[in-house]
């Protein structure tokens, strides 16, 4: 008899994990939408993700990447909101982060749920339930686990283990119990998945209250204060830190200068060039979309130290030269979104160190006063050794790009 | 002194299309195979003038009642009977009769550029030619070297030799055919020789403006340095290819020479100016590295460096297109 029971009890446990996850989305799915993003000439569907009902005030929660073309371009798109129960309505923005990658759309819509936001922290490994509406296939669900904070990343996200597909940004990353612990946002494939933080979403619901709708200039406005101030937080901490420095040749060099840069570094393997090249990167991992031909954001750094082996000085320059004027690593922009680079060029001493230097900066077309900034120096006191050193902001003001370009050259060192 | 007359009929160009001395008079001109200089113009009268001596021993010319008549060029003046000096121009029917007298002074001699003077005996001379393609080899050998970063094979560097060793010579037999065409003289080897300068002088202005834009660390005024270079040498090259090619007086040729190439680098500097008008996300700072003995412009400190490099978001502001 008490072996009966006890079958019953280890049973217990199995049946409802098969139940929640229909049980989840049946309880749930009303709260949901699909928002899609419309050529507004044509009506043909030009982006697709996915969104919810939140907080009192009839507010839909998105990704700001998947509203961003009605802030960039909205003579030639409009919004619209898709019910589970087809029912379709325009959109009207109403705030956005863009930083976290969040917006509040609203639509003339009364929805039947409005999903609660679970702000609290969690242990490690809780079940969670990712919806939305992966590559225009409908509503859906997929079962996860949560893995707590990124921990090297420059803004929170909360790492979770699960397939979330393009289309389902936007949509709830949601407990059992229907409350909801991030927004979906990003993947790197192979069940690694990226959600927004509900407490961003919190703080956006609240500050949004009973605002009307944003016109598209005051948007670009705000977007342009928000990557400002953004900026400027890490940017500051960049300048204002000692930079930690490595070893590179007989020099020293910029190193990992925060927690949320990753760092990398190779030696060349190819025997028949007769000159011998160390390299480093670091790197920070987060862009910040700003629209469809532009990301910006990153903070990047790379070094190489080239010695010759057996050649004279004019065949090691050759070398050097060439290294030096190879591409810098990718900041994507079209011609809309920024201007051409300009430059300053010179011969700069610092520490007993002579560097060829080039500072270059680009504009941006439609958010004024960032900056697009490509550092480049070469050591010039050795006739068969020198470093090469590119360092690249993306999206900063002049002011930090400039104060920061002098701290990370200050920061070199050489022993003949 | 028997009375000579030399009658030429000339060509709408002013060539001589045919001469002859007349020593017996009366002469007749016309067009009727007893003349004694026969003119084959459907214009022109059987008998159409009469050159003769008169009572004082002077020759000359009547007109013999022609339908057409004879005009006296330049003005075109009707005539009927004129005495010929030292030289006449006639029109008879539709053509160009000129009579000059035996003490016509003729103007001096014109010196042959193409073989007799030094400069072209010089230019001309396979001594020269072996000289300059030895440099040539030498220089291509040494930029070759110096940009050898590889284990690479004597091959490799011979290769890019290879090139100039096929383009010049090419280069030089065009305008060979050319001199042979115009000049009937193809002075191959001056040519040749004229081709090597160029090539010397073009590997010449590279490195001198690399090493000025090293040195100076100046980019705009390199590249401005840079094509004015290449427009004397175009200038140079052209001027002696042209001497060898043409009659040309020295200074016809050198401002035709000169024109050709300010042409030629305009229309560069306008195709650079018109690509540099699109979008692009290089980066203009001049590239050259070279060792750091050749660094001639003082070091900056990094603050001065930095003040300066506040000035580019005024700069970028000022190029924006609305």
């Amino acid at each position: 008899m008490i072996r009966f029971w006890l079958v019953c009890f280890v049973f217990s446990f199995a049946l409802p994990s098969q139940a929640a996850t229909e049980d989840v989305f049946s309880r749930f799915q009303d709260g949901l939408v699909q928002v899609r993003i419309l050529e507004a000439s044509a009506g043909t569907q030009a982006g697709i993700g996915s969104g919810f009902f939140a907080g009192d005030d009839d507010l839909i929660v998105t990704n700001y990447h998947v509203v961003a073309d009605l802030i960039q371009r909205p003579d030639r798109y409009r919004g619209e909101v898709v019910t589970p129960d087809g029912q379709r309505a325009s959109l009207r923005l109403i705030d956005f982060d863009a930083v976290h990658d969040l917006a509040l759309v609203q639509a003339s819509l009364t929805p039947h749920r409005a999903f609660e936001l679970q702000v609290e922290p969690l242990p490690i490994g809780m079940r969670l339930f990712s919806i939305g509406t992966p590559l225009d296939l409908g509503f859906t669900i997929v079962e996860g686990t949560y893995n707590g904070l990124l921990g090297a990343s420059l803004y929170e996200k909360i790492h979770f283990t699960g397939s979330i597909n393009p289309g389902m940004s936007g949509g709830p990353t949601v407990l059992a119990n229907g409350r909801v612990v991030g927004v979906n946002v990003a993947t790197a494939g192979n069940q690694v998945s990226f959600l927004v933080p509900a407490k961003f979403v919190q703080a956006l619901l609240q500050r949004a209250h009973g605002r009307p709708a944003l016109d598209p200039k005051a948007a670009l406005a705000q977007l342009r204060d928000q990557l400002h101030a953004n900026q400027n937080t890490y940017m500051q901490q960049l300048i204002n830190t000692p930079l930690a420095t490595t070893p590179l040749g007989n020099y020293q060099v910029p190193g990992k200068l925060a927690a949320f840069m990753k760092c990398w570094g190779d030696t060349n393997p190819d025997s028949t060039l007769r000159y011998h090249e160390v390299a480093q990167q670091c790197s920070s991992e987060d862009n910040l979309y700003v629209s469809r031909t532009h990301t910006t954001g990153v903070v990047h750094f790379q070094h190489q130290w080239l010695e010759g082996r057996g050649l004279n000085r004019f065949q090691f320059y050759s070398a050097y030269q060439e290294q030096f004027n190879a591409d810098y690593p990718g900041l994507p922009a079209s011609a809309e979104d920024v201007s051409k680079f300009a430059c300053h060029t010179n011969f700069v001493r610092v520490n007993g160190i002579r560097f060829k230097t080039a500072l270059c900066l680009r504009a941006n077309k439609r958010l004024p006063g960032l900056y697009d900034a490509v550092l480049k120096a070469a050591t010039l006191n050795e006739n068969q050794r020198g470093v090469l050193t590119t360092l690249v902001l993306a999206g900063v003001s002049s002011n930090n790009a400039l104060r920061f370009s002098r701290r990370y050259l200050e920061s070199f060192r050489w022993k003949p | 002194m028997e009375a000579v007359i030399i009658a030429e009929v000339l060509e709408k160009s002013g060539k001589i299309h045919e001469r002859c001395r007349l020593t017996h008079f009366p002469a007749t001109l016309g067009r009727a195979y007893d003349c004694d200089l026969i003119l084959n113009d459907d214009y022109v009268s059987p008998q159409h003038a009469r050159i003769a001596l008169n009572e004082q021993g002077e020759l000359t010319l009547t007109d013999l009642g022609t339908p057409n008549g004879t005009q006296r060029l330049p003005q075109m003046q009707p005539v009927s009977t004129l005495t010929l000096g030292q030289e006449t121009l006639l029109r008879l029917g539709h053509t160009l009769v000129r009579l000059r007298r035996p003490d016509f002074a003729v103007t001096p001699t014109r010196i042959d550029t193409l073989t007799s003077q030094r400069f072209a005996r010089v230019f001309n001379s396979m001594a020269t030619l072996a000289l300059l393609t030895l440099l040539l080899l030498g220089l291509l050998g040494l930029n070759s070297y110096q940009s050898l970063v590889q284990n690479a094979k004597l091959g490799t560097m011979l290769l890019e030799v290879l090139e100039i060793a096929v383009i010049a010579p090419l280069w030089a037999g065009i305008w060979a055919i050319l001199s042979r065409i115009f000049v009937h003289h193809a002075s191959y080897v001056a040519h040749a020789v004229i081709a090597s300068l160029g090539v010397i002088g073009f590997i010449g202005a590279n490195v001198f403006v690399e090493y000025v834009a090293f040195v100076y660390s100046a980019q705009t005024s390199a590249d401005i340095l840079f094509h004015l270079l290449l427009g004397a040498l175009a200038c140079a090259m052209l001027y002696g290819h042209l001497r060898f090619t043409t009659l040309f007086s020295p200074r016809r040729t050198a401002l035709i020479a000169a024109a050709t190439a300010s042409l030629m680098i305009g229309l560069f500097g306008f195709m650079a100016y018109v690509q540099s008008l699109e979008f692009n996300d290089t980066l203009p700072y001049p590239p050259e590295l070279k060792p750091p003995q050749f660094q001639l412009a003082p070091d900056q400190s990094l603050e001065a460096f930095m003040r300066d490099a506040e000035k580019i978001p005024k700069h970028l502001e000022s190029q924006k297109s609305p």
